[in-house]
């Protein structure tokens, strides 16, 4: 006889209009009424007692429902203790109108007013539950949703695995089940059921769809979930339809792979046969750390203009990026160029290339400047590498260009524990002469001066 | 007065030749509908720029230098094709279990359903004709054909198991290039030169050399800029004698002369452009300004008798000549002052064995040996100069070759030569952003077919793309009303060879 208490759970959704029917009519009665008036007194007492009534049968209703369908108490919790208030204020509204009041005064109205406060969210928590939170804001052009801070998209789940420990992924709720929400998602969810078929869920994804089952285990790559999807993109049959997100050759191949480790749902990755190649692109994106983090506004395109005008290079890295790549490259030869210029902008300046203007040892004091530096050219400078100590507090430094200069070892050596410099280039310089093997240890970076040479062979001068 | 009459004549009939009968009618009715239309037009337009015409700052101004749209790891590539398309089984694939079967009948099953060039019937397996050796930290296999190579492969990473679907040069090459085996498309210097422009504003921004004594078999179309404005096509410079003719002005003429007289002609020029709105008239504006910015800077680029003597030793360079290695010690040159792209072509390498310059085991040695030394050597001086840290160097054929011997026509050949193959071939990248020492993609045991790690013609352009800081699904340009992409509808980047 369990059962009579589910399918009365079940009613909940249709009962729960009949109180909200019974007060609203009562609360529109007291407002049909004059001031003190007390015409309708009597009808909105019996709006109220069959609203309160039709109120118990919801709340036992939606109790059971709560109860027999397995909802986490967090789920229904502010709906549940809102519906008891309700029916628990429509009550007392009810005795009060029956025993003590005489008319229908300011007093009564207010206090509709509350119970319909109290019976809309009510309501709109009940149909959050059914019909999801996302069912108004869904319907909202993109941008507006954006604007509200929604975005239904973002929250589906990715696939996110790591170099270390992607073996002990589960195969199916790590990969196949972002995958399947990524590409199946929009049209085959609970709320959505296109074509009767839902693939978020193991159950319901061995269940099928109206056109039979997806997956086939005894034949797994014949499952219709696969040869669907590697149908040409034309054929009416393929899934997702042609206009829809395409899922990428790896993730397909990966859904073959899954097909053929057996359909499980708690395989581990590494015990499904898969290569770590198959979902290295999976891997947390390297995040560009070559270049210093910040924050700086974009300069004005005017600024950039003006400097554009004294003849040299300048851009942004990338058109994302507030920093900026300065080169002298096209200065006539011959034409000044002023640091001290550059200094007012110095915080943007990633890339710098000075090389062949003619400065000498006075640009390291100017350099000094140039905080977010990490690309510094001055080939071909008369630089001996006098004050090039400052270098040090560059703590976004990654390469140096010396090539063509006249920087001396000696010199050079201040930079040996420099943390973050990764390269620096002399080739063609007094120091490429005067480096030994013992040198090139004490460095943190990378030296390049130019020692490589191709020896001749006797095949060279073969011929055939 | 008698030339100046013949001019003015000339003149006239172009004036008339823009107003035939056609063009009366036809200007009738388009007129008619412009009438109607013009004031919706107007109310689009967003600005008039210097020609009295809708045009950008990009119209005017095409070669301007411009930031890639996201942080890029390389600013500058070198593409070294080898035409006619190398062995990859006597290069880098190597292939033990060939060995064993040469001269052995091809496995029918190999062969059906499949279309060859020349290959007809049942051929013979051939063994690799060059020995092989695992060379470097990262083990790379190399044959003794690229004995100087070998010793920088730990610089490279190698790509296994290319494919294509272009059996034919022309074709291949045009894919390769271009992303499609037809003609119009731009290549992929183009492409880039249009969305970076070029640093050097006194040097074009896709420069082209070619060497092995002809240019490929797909013509000049490879360095294209197909539907883009052919102010971004590559500017081939000649590989033996001046790069670039009549660079040197002539005999009574000075700089400033010869600015006036560019000067003149481009504001007849303009005058044409705002007459008919063709936008090559600003390419052409375009090209005039760049040669002669061009004259400034190219005599001292372009000539490698400055370079040191320990410099072209390591190049083995042969001044004067045409030669691949002159190219390559010029696109080093290239990059330092900024070319964004920079293609070498190097004729010869389709080995059939027709001849005993196409046997695998005489021409195409010498060609190895061509390019071995200089491909090296450029890998080498980029590095000293730090110039790799931020250049991506790509080598690679149209196609590969199969592991069958050619039997043209049913017949035994009098040489070792091999047909065109398009299921699987090796191509390298090295520099800025590339896993140093990295294979990627396997081949069969007899190098038939790829087995693991294909990649795509579109693969390769996306990766490189992507080194350039492009996203290569939305890098597009607009024409006949639809937004193109180098890479079609296709194209994954490689990333198992990115650092």
């Amino acid at each position: 006889m369990d059962f009579i208490f589910s399918l009365f759970g079940r009613f909940h959704p249709v009962l729960v209009h009949l109180p909200i029917g019974f007060l609203i009519l009562g609360s529109i009665l007291i407002f049909y009424s004059k001031k003190d008036g007390k015409e309708l007194l009597s009808a909105v007492r019996i709006s109220f007692f069959w609203g309160f009534i039709a109120a118990i049968f919801s709340v036992v209703s939606g109790i059971l429902l709560y109860l027999k369908e397995g909802y986490a108490f967090e789920t229904v919790s502010s709906h549940l203790i809102l519906g008891i208030m309700t029916t628990g204020f429509s009550f007392g509204f009810y005795l009060h109108l029956s025993k003590k009041a005489k008319v229908i005064d300011v007093r009564i109205k207010s206090m509709s007013i509350g119970l319909m406060a109290l019976l809309l969210i009510t309501g709109h928590l009940g149909g959050e539950l059914t019909h999801g939170s996302d069912y108004f804001t869904e319907v909202f052009p993109d941008k507006f949703q954006e604007f509200l801070g929604f975005s239904g998209r973002a929250e589906l789940p990715l696939i996110s695995l790591d170099e270390e420990s992607w073996e002990e992924a589960i195969f199916y709720q790590d990969v196949v089940h972002p995958i399947l929400s990524q590409n199946c998602n929009s049209c085959h969810n609970e709320k959505n059921k296109k074509g009767d078929l839902v693939l978020n869920t193991p159950e319901m994804m061995e269940k099928g769809g109206k056109n039979g089952v997806v997956l086939d285990h005894h034949s797994p790559l014949e499952s219709t979930l696969l040869v669907r999807m590697l149908l040409p993109l034309e054929d009416k049959e393929h899934m997702p339809p042609k206009d829809k997100r395409q899922p990428s050759k790896h993730e397909i191949a990966l859904i073959k792979k899954w097909l053929e480790s057996g359909v499980s749902y708690d395989k581990k990755l590494a015990d499904a046969g898969v290569e770590e190649e198959m979902i290295a692109m999976f891997f947390p994106q390297e995040v560009n750390d070559f270049y210093p983090q910040t924050d700086l506004p974009f300069l004005e395109e005017g600024e950039l203009e003006q400097l554009r005008k004294s003849g040299l290079l300048v851009e942004t890295i990338s058109e994302d990026s507030p920093l900026l790549k300065i080169s002298a490259l096209n200065l006539p030869k011959g034409q000044a160029l002023d640091l001290q210029a550059l200094k007012i902008i110095s915080a943007h300046i990633a890339v710098l290339d000075i090389s062949t203007t003619g400065l000498d040892d006075r640009i390291w004091a100017d350099l000094a400047f140039f905080q977010n530096l990490s690309i510094l050219r001055v080939n071909h400078l008369l630089v001996e590498g006098k004050g090039i100590d400052v270098l040090n507090d560059l703590k976004y430094l990654k390469r140096v260009y010396l090539n063509y200069s006249s920087i001396q070892l000696e010199n050079l050596n201040v930079l040996a524990e420099h943390i973050s410099l990764e390269g620096i280039y002399f080739y063609a310089t007094p120091a490429a002469e005067q480096i030994t093997e013992a040198h090139l240890g004490q460095f943190i970076a990378n030296l390049e001066f130019g020692n490589y040479e191709l020896p001749v062979l006797s095949s060279d001068s073969v011929v055939y | 007065m008698k030339g100046l009459d013949k001019l003015l004549g000339e003149l006239e009939l172009q004036r008339l030749q823009k107003q035939t009968r056609r063009h009366f009618l036809m200007d009738c009715v388009s007129k008619m509908g412009g009438l109607a239309l013009f004031p919706l037009l107007n109310a689009c337009q967003s600005g008039s720029g210097e020609l009295g015409l809708n045009l950008s700052e990009r119209d005017l101004n095409p070669l301007a230098s411009l930031s890639p749209p996201s942080i890029p790891k390389v600013k500058s590539v070198i593409y070294l094709h080898m035409a006619g398309a190398p062995s990859q089984l006597e290069l880098f694939d190597y292939k033990p279990e060939l060995v064993k079967y040469n001269n052995q009948p091809c496995p029918e099953s190999m062969l059906e359903g499949r279309k060859f060039a020349f290959i007809r019937g049942v051929p013979n397996l051939l063994g690799p004709v060059a020995n092989f050796q695992q060379h470097g930290q990262s083990g790379a296999w190399v044959s003794d054909f690229l004995p100087h190579f070998s010793k920088i492969v730990d610089e490279v990473a190698f790509l296994k198991a290319v494919h294509t679907d272009q059996f034919n040069h022309g074709p291949a090459q045009l894919f390769m290039q271009t992303g499609s085996p037809r003609l119009g498309r731009p290549s992929l210097g183009s492409w880039v030169t249009y969305g970076l422009g070029t640093e050097n504003q006194n040097l074009p921004g896709f420069v082209v050399l070619t060497s092995g004594g002809k240019t490929p078999d797909a013509g000049k179309s490879v360095w294209g800029s197909g539907f883009l404005p052919s102010v971004y096509q590559g500017v081939q410079c000649r590989s033996k004698g001046d790069p670039v003719l009549y660079l040197n002005d002539p005999e009574g003429i000075n700089r400033s002369l010869k600015g006036k007289i560019v000067d003149a002609i481009n504001s007849v020029n303009k005058e044409e452009f705002a007459a008919v709105g063709d936008p090559e008239i600003l390419a052409r504006i375009n090209q005039y300004e760049m040669a002669f910015r061009m004259q400034l800077d190219v005599p001292e680029i372009m000539n490698i008798n400055d370079e040191p003597d320990h410099i072209h030793e390591l190049y083995g360079t042969q001044p004067g000549e045409e030669a691949f290695a002159n190219n390559c010690l010029l696109a080093r040159k290239l990059v330092e002052k900024g070319v964004r792209f920079i293609q070498l072509y190097d004729w010869g390498w389709d080995s059939h064995g027709t001849e005993k310059d196409t046997a695998l085991d005489l021409g195409f040695r010498n060609k190895c040996r061509e390019i071995d030394r200089p491909m090296s050597a450029l890998i080498l001086d980029l590095k000293q100069r730090g110039l790799l840290e931020d250049t991506l160097v790509v080598w690679g054929g149209e196609f590969g070759r199969t592991p069958m011997q050619e039997n043209r026509e049913g017949k035994t050949m009098g040489f070792k030569g091999r047909d065109h193959h398009v299921d699987a071939f090796t191509m390298w990248m090295a520099g800025g952003g590339i896993k140093k020492g990295a294979t990627f993609g396997q081949t069969d045991d007899l190098g038939f077919s790829g087995i693991q790690g294909r990649v795509s013609v579109h693969d390769i352009h996306a990766t490189i793309l992507h080194l350039l800081g492009f996203d290569h699904e939305r890098f597009t340009y607009e024409f006949q009303g639809r937004p193109f992409r180098l890479t079609d509808v296709e194209g994954e980047i490689i990333k198992e060879i990115l650092a």
